[in-house]
């Protein structure tokens, strides 16, 4: 009997153990060359990881991969996005979006909308920024399932904000939360509390907007954010009043000064000096 | 029964008439029942007759009187009787077998034919196997002795699945436990590369030092040699003095460049010579290490346990923005 059980184990080991059919070459190495990356972005060294994704594109382009030409391409443009290089990085978009191969999938394609129109808006040209995000959202309900439809309420509450209709923008922020949460996303449930947040200032309640944007905060230290540590610690600096303020801009000056934040440092200080001696 | 009455009689013998229609009746059925059950004998040997062959065994253990004994696949006889031989000092066989062959079939059975007790499948019943070793052999005669084996059984084939297998495993964890070993030599061979690699920054700096002091050398040696010659026409003998010096420290300095130049060259052919070979072992042992984890990656239980690298760059729907507006109170 416990022979029989021995050959059984092994049989079922053996079985567990078959190893699974190989992509073909040429696929695993511009797959290899996303993986690496994909760990030089996470480290840091963001031209490095260009450099790759690009070397990716081409080969997942030589074998008509279009899923895998997606991936580095997007891939790619938030790279490119990370250094600074927007022109770049619409340039790559550009290569996925206009110059599309017949099979890529709606999903990417939402996705590489939704990176131009991020882009769009990181230049300020808002406009733009709304008919690639208007764009996104049809073209993520064209494929059979939107998985991107909460990342774009982000963005559209961003847009809200930015069009000063705060009211949407916390509408749409509060219909991305729980998605964010269900999912799992962190980065995107801290945006999204940010942007609740944000929007609860602009509508004047900012004893509602307090323990959002504590809690954004928390999550985006989890995460090692500092831009996005620093927003938060600025915008709880708005929903409170007196010493509270000060020693929130303070922290946020702080976190913008050690991050090279240089745009924000000058903008805390002055706010920091703008503030009454009393307080 | 003649003091009967005449009614009784009559109804007697219609009752005989009707009993012999009955009978007429009822023979075709009966006989009908009787042929089936014949055929059907006859198809389980009933009738067919049987000749004798015998073999010995060390051991009865998995035989048993009926047991059928296939040739091919087809039955051709079974198992009549086991004896218990007496013991004997020179043979280890106790067992004596007796099989039961349909004559039809002796004549495909060759003199080379083994009996091997073995099992129908992993859990199937045990019968007795009939393997012709060759097939040009006359044909066995009845009351001949067949050799015998005993196949292995699941036990048996499990036991030997386990003795191969235990050095294989033993051997995987030896590797796996070697390459993680940090005094192993894949990890130095690692570290040695990253140390090489660290090195090269350092050595290069030391060239260019070397290459710098050879430079102000130079610059000090031209210098002296401007002052030299520039006290020449105040006096010619102080010129005649200083000429084999300035000419004997030329002569070192250039000794000392050359000298350099040389531990240069050699630091350069050292390392390019061994930096081929060094990094060719490092990729061969990355490769294998990499084929190794990938192979346990994808293998339950560690697959069910690490996560899947990530093959994208995580999505960020605020990458890059600046504050969001919101009104200051």
């Amino acid at each position: 009997m416990k022979r029989c059980f021995v050959l059984a184990a092994a049989v079922l080991l053996a079985s567990c153990a078959a190893a699974p059919e190989a992509p073909p070459p040429a696929r695993q190495q511009a797959s290899a060359l996303n993986l690496r990356g994909v760990e030089l972005h996470r480290a840091g060294d963001h031209a490095g990881a260009a450099r790759l994704f690009l070397d990716a594109a081409t080969r997942s382009q030589a074998i008509e991969d279009e899923e895998g030409l997606a991936q580095a391409l997007l891939n790619l443009a938030r790279t490119l996005q990370a250094q600074g290089r927007t022109l770049d990085a619409d340039a790559a978009l550009a290569r996925l979006l206009d110059n599309a191969p017949p099979g890529m999938p709606p999903a990417r394609r939402a996705e590489g909308l939704l990176q131009r129109a991020l882009l769009a808006l990181g230049r300020g040209e808002r406009a733009a920024a709304l008919r690639w995000h208007g764009e996104a959202q049809a073209a993520c309900h064209a494929g059979p399932a939107c998985t991107l439809a909460p990342v774009l309420l982000n963005l559209g509450a961003r847009l809200a904000l930015e069009s000063g209709d705060a009211a949407g923008a916390l509408r749409q922020a509060q219909a991305a939360l729980p998605r964010h949460r269900n999912a799992g996303n962190r980065v995107e449930t801290a945006n999204a509390l940010r942007l609740a947040g944000a929007a609860m200032l602009a509508l004047g309640r900012p004893f509602d907007a307090a323990p959002l944007l504590a809690e954004a905060l928390q999550l985006d230290k989890a995460l090692a954010q500092s831009d996005k540590i620093c927003h938060d610690l600025t915008l709880l600096g708005q929903a409170s009043l007196g010493a509270e303020r000060r020693a929130y801009w303070r922290r946020a000056l702080a976190v913008a000064s050690a991050a090279g934040m240089r745009r924000e440092q000058a903008e805390l200080e002055a706010r920091l000096a703008a503030l009454p001696a009393t307080d | 029964m003649n003091d009967l009455h005449p009614a009784w009689s009559t109804t007697t013998a219609g009752s005989a008439s009707l009993r012999r229609r009955a009978w007429l009746f009822a023979a075709p059925a009966v006989a009908g029942v009787l042929a089936v059950l014949a055929l059907f004998a006859h198809k389980q040997g009933a009738f067919a007759t049987e000749d004798r062959l015998h073999f010995l065994a060390p051991s009865a253990v998995g035989i048993s009187t009926g047991m059928p004994a296939k040739l091919n696949g087809f039955v051709v006889g079974s198992v009549r009787e086991i004896v218990l031989l007496p013991p004997a000092a020179d043979s280890p066989l106790r067992v004596r077998v007796e099989l039961g062959i349909f004559d039809d079939y002796m004549r495909y059975i060759p003199k080379t034919t083994v009996a091997r007790l073995v099992q129908e499948g992993l859990i199937g019943q045990g019968v007795i196997e009939l393997q012709p070793r060759r097939y040009d052999a006359r044909p066995v005669a009845s009351g001949e002795v067949l050799l015998f084996e005993r196949a292995r059984n699941v036990g048996e084939i499990a036991e030997h699945l386990e003795q191969q297998l235990a050095p294989v495993l033993d051997h995987t964890r030896q590797l796996g436990a070697a390459l993680a070993d940090p005094a192993g030599d894949f990890q130095q061979a690692i570290k040695g590369a990253r140390r090489l690699t660290e090195a090269l920054p350092a050595t290069n700096a030391q060239a260019e030092k070397t290459l710098a002091q050879a430079g102000a050398s130079v610059a000090q040696l031209s210098d002296a040699a401007a002052r030299t010659l520039g006290s020449a026409d105040r006096t010619l003998a102080t010129v005649s003095e200083a000429v084999p010096g300035l000419l004997a420290k030329l002569d070192r300095t250039a000794d000392n460049l050359a000298g350099a130049s040389a531990s240069i060259r050699s630091i350069s052919d050292t390392s390019e010579q061994a930096l081929p070979a060094i990094l060719g072992d490092v990729r061969q042992a990355a490769g294998d290490g990499r084929r190794l984890v990938d192979g346990a990656m994808q293998s339950w239980p560690a697959r069910a346990l690490v996560a899947p690298p990530a093959h994208e760059v995580p999505l960020d729907s605020q990458q890059g923005l600046a504050l969001p507006p919101g009104t200051a109170r």
